[in-house]
């Protein structure tokens, strides 16, 4: 990964743990491992729900009080961040783990969507642009053009419906390279980036850093890695299921692999990726 | 805001409610029209924007240490809830309209998290669910927000039930039975769901400007208590796997409890954790406990409504 990329020591006094990315970067198998590393590296159950998951309405009513569909999407996102500073509030856990497929957002007033008071660090998860396309076109079942089109919208946003109620809280996404330069650059939050073709070539020591730096105790990473290879999680999806699965793709541990997007995407979307994300894609060491 | 011809009192989760303005969602209160003190009057005036030492606060609402509450949505308005001391059995709520705020938007706050917290003040717990009756018998669809109970509660309708109520319900646990009590109107539907049951469109209410939900007036139950002999609890299962209901027994059929009381840290911050238990348990005693494992899309309602009529029907 190249030099511009800050690595900061995570703060002592947050309890959030933002297990941050792009949708399909490998945000899931780092759960799962982070899930194991916390049971003492035991192999864990995909088919039951697993830990540090997405903000949802629940927990909006929960922790304010109120019928969260009778209210706007306004008056919803306004209040993000006091939701933050709630669950830190009310948790007995030293550590809160949640997944964010955010980018890094700001409400109406100015407000930094992930308060920094009551954050220990962001993991930054980050996958070649080209691999994301074709896993994003599988998981939401669209065809290439249409994920790197995605990839594309700096509107894009997960969760936010006109025409259904949603259980996830609404996720602002933003296109591919301001997803990525917004975390990169400006968390404002210790940051650890991490890139998924590094946990492809070594789990266990990705897995280490990340315990490392959310001050996780480290003994079990080896097993927690061992016991959470892609190939085991795909057995696991193929035999019971996986509940997080779109209701469009077949399978969620599908291939896991790099280099896919280079073999299967036509040249015109090759060349419209690099002329959209190249410059990030420089910072990161894609090209 | 006020309308003449709109009736006196209005029927609120069982409780009698006198309103100056018309409330379309809600039954009239049945019976001649007296003087009676109604249980709750709902009044405009000024209301507190926040109070004094509360036992819980969120950015929407304030729980006090005095019997009191404050819900505030900025758009919206203000709604101030107490008890009056001379007379425990009255509560006022007090509205502060926002400038520019629509009636129905005022009625869709004060039907839930108004309702809801009046009903925790006042010992009642409110169920987080939408009920239906059929065969002189009620069926309540249970869960937490975004399951789907509004729209189960809607595809049963299409099964020829009567709506008794959506999203927030009470049962009223006494005399060895009990009973599940009329709410609102209306359910609360969004377009796909809307769409899906072919509900019209000159027939869709708005909920608030600009909101995608809408408020869809369902044939309803006469206005009177019913058996409530069927609960089901909806949870979120696999993607891809049929939706199946499974029987459940004692008291691990009521867990998680959070996921059958509306608003539940609220009754908590009241100290009704006893109260709560006492009549979680006395509906388990009485109804058929089932939950539903079903997907978060809506291929499967109709599925879902056969098994639960089937479950019904065997239960009779």
């Amino acid at each position: 990964m190249s030099q511009d990329v800050r690595r900061l020591s995570p703060a002592q006094g947050g309890l959030f743990g933002w297990l941050v990315s792009y949708p399909k970067s490998g945000n899931t198998w780092m759960r799962i491992m982070l899930t194991s590393l916390r049971q003492g590296g035991v192999p864990i159950d995909i088919a039951e729900p697993i830990d540090s998951h997405i903000l949802n309405r629940g927990e909006f009513e929960e922790h304010f009080g109120v019928e969260s569909s009778d209210l706007t999407q306004a008056e919803m996102d306004a209040a993000r961040p006091e939701l933050h500073r709630a669950i830190a509030r009310a948790s007995k856990d030293p550590l809160i783990l949640r997944k964010v497929h955010d980018r890094c957002w700001f409400t109406s007033s100015g407000e930094r969507a992930f308060p920094p008071e009551v954050s220990r660090g962001a993991v930054y998860i980050v996958r070649d642009p080209r691999d994301v396309a074709v896993s994003l076109a599988h998981f939401y079942g669209m065809d290439l053009e249409a994920a790197v089109g995605l990839m594309g919208d700096s509107a894009r946003t997960i969760a936010r419906s006109s025409f259904r109620l949603t259980f996830q809280l609404s996720q602002p996404l933003g296109s591919w390279s301001e997803h990525v330069a917004g975390w990169l650059d400006d968390a404002a939050m210790p940051l650890l980036p991490i890139r998924y073709e590094d946990m492809l070539a070594d789990s266990a020591r990705e897995l280490e850093k990340v315990a490392r730096f959310l001050g996780l105790p480290l003994e079990a990473c080896a097993q927690a890695a061992a016991a959470s290879t892609f190939s085991t999680l795909r057995g696991q999806e193929d035999q019971r299921g996986f509940r997080e699965r779109m209701p469009a793709t077949k399978r969620f541990f599908r291939q896991g692999r790099s280099g896919e997007g280079k073999e299967k995407l036509p040249t015109p979307l090759l060349e419209r990726i690099e002329a959209e994300h190249g410059a990030v894609m420089a910072r990161l060491g894609y090209v | 805001m006020t309308d003449a011809a709109h009736p006196p009192d209005y029927f609120f989760f069982g409780l009698r409610l006198r309103s100056p303005f018309f409330l379309p969602s809600l039954p009239a209160w049945p019976g001649p029209s007296s003087e009676d003190a109604p249980e709750i009057r709902l009044r405009l005036g000024d209301a507190p924007d926040s109070l004094p030492h509360p036992l819980w606060s969120s950015p929407f609402v304030q729980i006090g240490s005095d019997n009191n509450a404050v819900v505030e949505i900025a758009s919206v308005g203000r709604f101030w809830i107490y008890g009056t001391r001379l007379d425990p059995r009255e509560t006022q709520i007090v509205l502060q309209p926002a400038p520019g705020a629509q009636l129905f938007e005022i009625e869709t706050i004060l039907l839930g998290t108004v309702a809801g917290i009046v009903l925790h003040l006042r010992s009642m717990l409110p169920l987080h669910a939408s009920c239906v009756v059929l065969d002189g018998r009620a069926i309540a669809c249970c869960g937490p927000c975004a399951v789907g109970k509004s729209a189960l509660a809607a595809a049963l309708v299409r099964h020829g039930a009567l709506l008794l109520s959506d999203d927030l319900s009470v049962a009223d646990v006494s005399q060895g039975a009990v009973r599940a009590l009329p709410g609102t109107k209306q359910a609360r539907l969004w377009p796909d769901v809307m769409n899906r049951l072919e509900v019209p469109l000159e027939q869709r209410f708005p909920t608030r400007l600009g909101h995608p939900k809408h408020a869809v007036a369902l044939p309803t139950a006469e206005l009177r208590a019913w058996p409530l002999t069927l609960m089901v609890r909806i949870e979120a299962g696999t993607p891809g796997d049929e939706p199946i209901l499974i029987r459940r027994h004692g008291l691990p059929s009521l867990f998680p409890f959070s996921e059958l009381v509306f608003q539940r840290e609220i009754g908590r911050s009241l100290g009704n954790r006893a109260h709560e238990f006492r009549h979680l348990t006395g509906i388990a005693d009485h109804a058929a406990i089932f939950t539903l494992q079903r997907t978060r899309v809506l291929g499967d309602l109709e599925r879902c409504a056969e098994l639960i009529l089937s479950a019904f029907r065997g239960a009779a």
